[in-house]
């Protein structure tokens, strides 16, 4: 077992604990009267967490590889279920299970690089053929990608595409081919923005906050704002202003800004390294796979946690347009982090195969 | 192949992936550190606020230390709703806390949402506690400070009132506002993104200068039974309104001024005592008198004819009420004689009684503070064609108190002018102004405007008057309790729109002071248009005289002579030195000089406004105070002997007149630079030289 990867991403959870609770407690107690009322969940969905991924590392994945079709359907009707299910901050993303609430788009993305690792390892498929690659690939990601799309959830279904066709471009598809699937994507995305203005006023913002943050809206700037008032050193662990109600979502989308005020650009660099490293082992990980199975399941896991990492601090950073998408390991909310555990314990998993290439 | 392209694209996959990442870190380099002092400033910026920490309002003293106006924190609720639905939730929680019928908050209160608004800044303790356990979201509360009155019914024309904002809108706390408020402070406050403070978090920029208190001149004490008594008297006998001032005779402190007005209401803006003018009619015939006796133009004993009740004077006729014979001038005046008084202020002449009237303080504005004070005026008793000949029939009418219009604060100056020896006072209401600790920053003293009369006209007139109440015209005011001595006023009401009088329109008044053997309190009351009994001996009088016999009951101690004037007893031994301070300077004399004191004046007559050492400090070993003296015979102060006093008492005589000095050698001072009698201007330095030579008993005392 990659020890290293498994210390790594255990400092990234203790971290992610401890900006969570410093992140959320005024808001904690404001709303729900307690200032550890988000420490508590997210504590509870760290098990939670540790316990699939403890399942997941044991389990041997290659043998129950067949069922990720089976499962990419379940999945596609857990997608289907969120919309009987009640709106939560005008967005059906969440299937409520009791106490519970889950998000099957997460679910969706996992299954989607199993499934994928799985399909596209079987000696039957030539992916030099487009109609290969095309079929089945594009209507059952693609109708998963659409239910998403419709929650709304653009950021989810953004990151499972890329991270889906990352997986296809490693994997050796033909680029032109890849072209077949990413353009019509890519013109449905302009046409909805730029002819029918969905979501236009936060591509204008968005344009504008990429020159000078302070023009963005509201979350944008004060993103840039808390960032900055953290400087080298930062404000210091708890002693943050803008969680007071002036940033949004400071525990969980923009937990990276929160941190970033309080441990300053130092703390951030130290976020940002761990995260490289986790990727590094990752992909380190996956070159080491003794069969294309392995390789397309370790970098495929690695793929979601990197795009998720870059588009949420691209966000933060008023570099990409805002979309909600948490930070792994550090943003509140369980599926995420469910996610992104099972993710080092699929990777962990890998790196004690039998026949891993010694080098 | 196939290894390769994989291999290939890893590699590119890690190349963007990298670039991706150094833009990251390139953007948190260029937010954090190139502008994170101005991304920093923002959001300090928009996470503090600062507001006014309000000063704490100067009390307001009575004369004996009674607080009349203080603070108290009172509980003030708000309104600040985030949406709709918690501001239908404050109406109807509203409705319900005040016991209101449903809608009733709707209508009163218009809020809005996220808009500050107060609902009650004066909220009762108890229901304070039901909002604060039932925390309504969007419904406050904080702690303000009030103002409260003590004794809500005493004296509220006098002190006025604050707005809710405690900025003062009437009487003593509009006009002495800047004394009273202090300078707000500012605090920075934690602020959040939504509405809260954190009022945990808060630092003082600058901290709030508490208001300095005043300590009136008057006696609390006094002005309740004054109230009371002219409440009773205006309702008794029917007036429209009434008026009453009360002054210290010594010092002219106003110890007591009122207002009732007998419309059911009674609430003055202004202190008609001090606002509202009025034709004095007879009271006015003390200060005629006052001319005349100074002047020497009548003998005690000689008979004025009286004329039998009419006197023809020029092309019109004076009237007495009761026709009179010969009268000596103590009968005209017992008896209020029109044609008594009038003939004799003809010797006087039109000229003297007018400036007799101005020397009284009559035409002028004392500026006691308070707002509205009026001027009153004379009218210059004139006729002819050009107004240039002095009017025989106008001086008449002047001499009884008509065709010149006072208030009833000038009656009452006047008159403790008469009581004290001739010395016009300028009425004061302000005692001394103390800061929050305590320290006293300003401390009014006597301010004599002039001498007025001589001691034994003052003296004479004290006797006229006592006969008014013994066997004159105001035999209802003669008191078992306490000696009064005074006159009555009963004036027809001048018409202002009609010129002339109106008819069986009266002001009765009666002017005095109390105990007549050592005159301490001077009154004046003041009825308007009492009926049907409108006569002011029977009216004013009497309330004069239950508030004197009041007043007298609760404070015998205060009323018997001071020894320090009277005291015949030479062994008396002194604690200190005695208090000298607004006597008359012959006075003061003769009773030092009983207790084997000398005092060191600039002047033979006049007011003693300072002395040193002060009341109740040590005598120097050779017995001498200097006094300064208030002499309205001289233009400028003019320095004194200082030869013979010791060195300290001699500085603290040239600190008093600011004048620059230098000593030479220490003891007693043996000459001095200029001489006495010098004239005190900026310019004036003093050189003293001293010795310890010739008297030895001083020569302990050292400069310090």
């Amino acid at each position: 077992m990659d020890k290293k990867l498994f210390y790594g991403a255990l400092c990234l959870l203790v971290i992610g604990m401890v900006m969570v609770y410093s992140s959320s407690s005024v808001m904690a107690q404001s709303r729900h009267g307690s200032q550890i009322y988000f420490l508590q969940r997210q504590l509870m969905w760290l098990i939670i967490a540790l316990v699939a991924g403890w399942v997941v590392a044991k389990a041997d994945l290659k043998k129950y590889s067949a069922y990720s079709v089976p499962l990419i359907f379940l999945t596609l009707i857990m997608l289907a279920l969120v919309f009987i299910m009640p709106a939560r901050n005008g967005s059906h993303r969440w299937l409520f299970l009791g106490p519970f609430s889950i998000q099957p788009s997460e679910i969706f993305k996992l299954v989607v690089i199993y499934y994928l690792a799985f399909s596209l390892s079987q000696k039957k498929r030539n992916i030099e053929h487009w109609r290969q690659v095309v079929f089945p690939y594009a209507p059952l990601i693609g109708s998963g990608i659409i239910l998403i799309i419709l929650e709304p959830g653009l950021g989810s279904a953004l990151t499972t595409a890329l991270t889906a066709l990352t997986i296809l471009f490693l994997a050796g598809v033909r680029v032109r081919h890849l072209a077949i699937l990413i353009v019509p994507l890519a013109g449905l995305a302009s046409f909805m923005v730029f002819v029918l203005g969905y979501k236009k006023a936060r591509v204008i913002d968005y344009l504008s906050a990429v020159e000078n943050p302070l023009t963005g809206s509201y979350q944008v700037k004060q993103a840039a704002l808390t960032l900055g008032a953290g400087n080298i050193f930062g404000v210091g662990l708890g002693n943050g202003r803008q969680k007071l109600f002036f940033l949004p979502y400071p525990h969980t989308d923009f937990i990276f800004a929160s941190i970033g005020e309080e441990l300053g650009f130092v703390g951030l660099l130290v976020i940002l390294s761990l995260f490289a490293f986790i990727l590094f082992r990752g992909i380190k990980i996956a070159l080491f796979q003794p069969d294309k199975f392995g390789y397309l399941l370790a970098m495929g896991v690695t793929l979601t946690l990197m795009i998720a990492i870059l588009i949420n601090i691209g966000v933060v950073t008023s570099l990409l347009p805002t979309t909600g998408i948490p930070l792994p390991f550090l943003s509140y909310g369980g599926s995420a982090l469910v996610v992104s555990v099972v993710s080092v314990a699929v990777l962990l998993n890998l790196s004690q195969r039998k026949g891993m290439i010694a080098r | 192949m196939k290894i390769d392209i994989r291999k290939q694209r890893l590699i590119a996959l890690c190349v963007i992936a990298s670039l991706a990442v150094l833009a990251l870190v390139y953007r948190l380099v260029d937010i954090q550190l190139l502008h994170g002092k101005e991304y920093s400033d923002i959001a300090i910026k928009q996470s503090t606020g600062r507001m006014d920490i309000a000063a704490e309002r100067g009390i307001i003293y009575d004369r004996t230390g009674r607080p009349l106006a203080i603070n108290i924190i009172k509980n003030a609720l708000f309104a600040q709703a985030a949406d709709q639905k918690e501001i239908d939730n404050i109406y109807s929680y509203l409705d319900r806390l005040y016991g209101k019928p449903s809608g009733f908050s709707l209508r009163k209160y218009d809020l809005e949402v996220n808009k500050f608004q107060w609902i009650d800044r004066r909220l009762p303790d108890d229901l304070a506690d039901r909002v604060q356990s039932d925390t309504i979201p969007g419904l406050y509360i904080t702690k303000e400070q009030a103002r409260d009155y003590p004794f809500p019914d005493v004296g509220r024309q006098l002190l006025g009132y604050t707005d809710i904002d405690g900025k003062g809108i009437a009487g003593v706390e509009y006009s002495f506002d800047s004394i009273l408020a202090g300078y707000a402070g500012q605090l920075e406050y934690l602020r959040d993104g939504q509405r809260n403070t954190y009022r945990l978090r808060e630092f003082p920029l600058i901290q709030p200068v508490p208001g300095n208190s005043i300590k009136l001149t008057l006696d609390w004490y006094l002005q309740e039974i004054v109230e009371q008594e002219l409440k009773a008297g205006v309702i008794e006998h029917n007036a429209l309104e009434g008026s009453a001032v009360f002054i210290d005779c010594a010092t002219g402190e106003i110890l007591a001024a009122a207002d009732f007005i007998n419309d059911g209401k009674n609430e003055a803006v202004k202190l008609h005592a001090i606002s509202n003018v009025f034709e004095p009619g007879s009271v006015f015939k003390i200060f005629t008198v006052a001319g005349v006796l100074d002047a020497g133009l009548v003998n005690l004993n000689e008979k004025i004819y009286c004329e039998n009740g009419a006197w023809r004077i020029g092309p019109r006729t004076l009237h007495d009420d009761h026709g009179q014979g010969w009268l000596t001038p103590q009968e005209i005046i017992e008896k209020s004689s029109n044609i008594g008084t009038a003939k004799m202020a003809l010797r006087l002449g039109g000229k003297s009684l007018y400036d007799t009237a101005h020397k009284f303080g009559f035409g002028m504005r004392y500026f006691i503070g308070l707002p509205g004070e009026a001027s009153g005026s004379v009218s210059k008793p004139v006729s002819g064609k050009k107004n240039d000949e002095w009017s025989a029939f106008n001086t008449s009418a002047l001499a009884m108190g008509h065709s010149v219009s006072v208030t009833a604060l000038q009656l009452a100056a006047g008159i403790a002018a008469v009581a004290n020896g001739g010395n016009l006072l300028r009425p004061a209401l302000i005692k001394s102004i103390s800061d929050c600790s305590g320290n006293i920053v300003k401390k009014s003293s006597i301010d004599a405007i002039s001498h007025v009369i001589k001691p034994e006209s003052s003296s004479l007139l004290r006797q006229f008057m006592r006969g008014v109440v013994e066997r004159g015209t105001a035999q209802r005011v003669k008191s078992d309790i306490v000696a009064i001595a005074g006159k009555t006023g009963t004036a027809e009401v001048a018409d202002l729109v009609h010129g002339g009088y109106k008819k069986n329109k009266f002001v009765a008044s009666f002017l005095g002071f109390f105990p007549y053997e050592n005159p301490k309190i001077a009154g004046v009351i003041v009825l308007h248009e009492p009926e049907p009994i409108h006569y002011g001996g029977f009216t004013a009088g009497p309330i004069f005289k239950n508030i004197a016999e009041k007043y007298t009951l609760a404070n015998s101690e205060k009323l018997k002579p001071p020894k320090k004037l009277f005291a015949d007893n030479k062994n008396i031994t002194l604690e200190g030195a005695p208090d000298f301070v607004g006597c008359e300077i012959s006075l003061a004399m003769e009773s030092a000089a009983h207790n084997g004191i000398s005092l060191i004046g600039n002047s033979e007559k006049g007011i003693i406004v300072w002395q040193y050492p002060p009341a109740g400090k040590k005598v120097p070993g050779n017995n001498k105070i200097a006094v300064v003296i208030k002499d309205d015979s001289l233009s400028m102060p003019i320095l004194s002997n200082l030869t013979g006093l010791n060195v300290r008492t001699a500085m603290a005589m040239l600190d008093y007149h600011g004048i620059v000095f230098e000593i030479e050698g220490s003891g007693i001072v043996q000459n001095q630079e200029p001489p006495p009698g010098t004239i005190i201007d900026s310019v004036i330095k003093c050189r003293l030289i001293c010795s310890n030579e010739l008297i030895n008993e001083d020569s302990t005392e050292e400069l310090d």
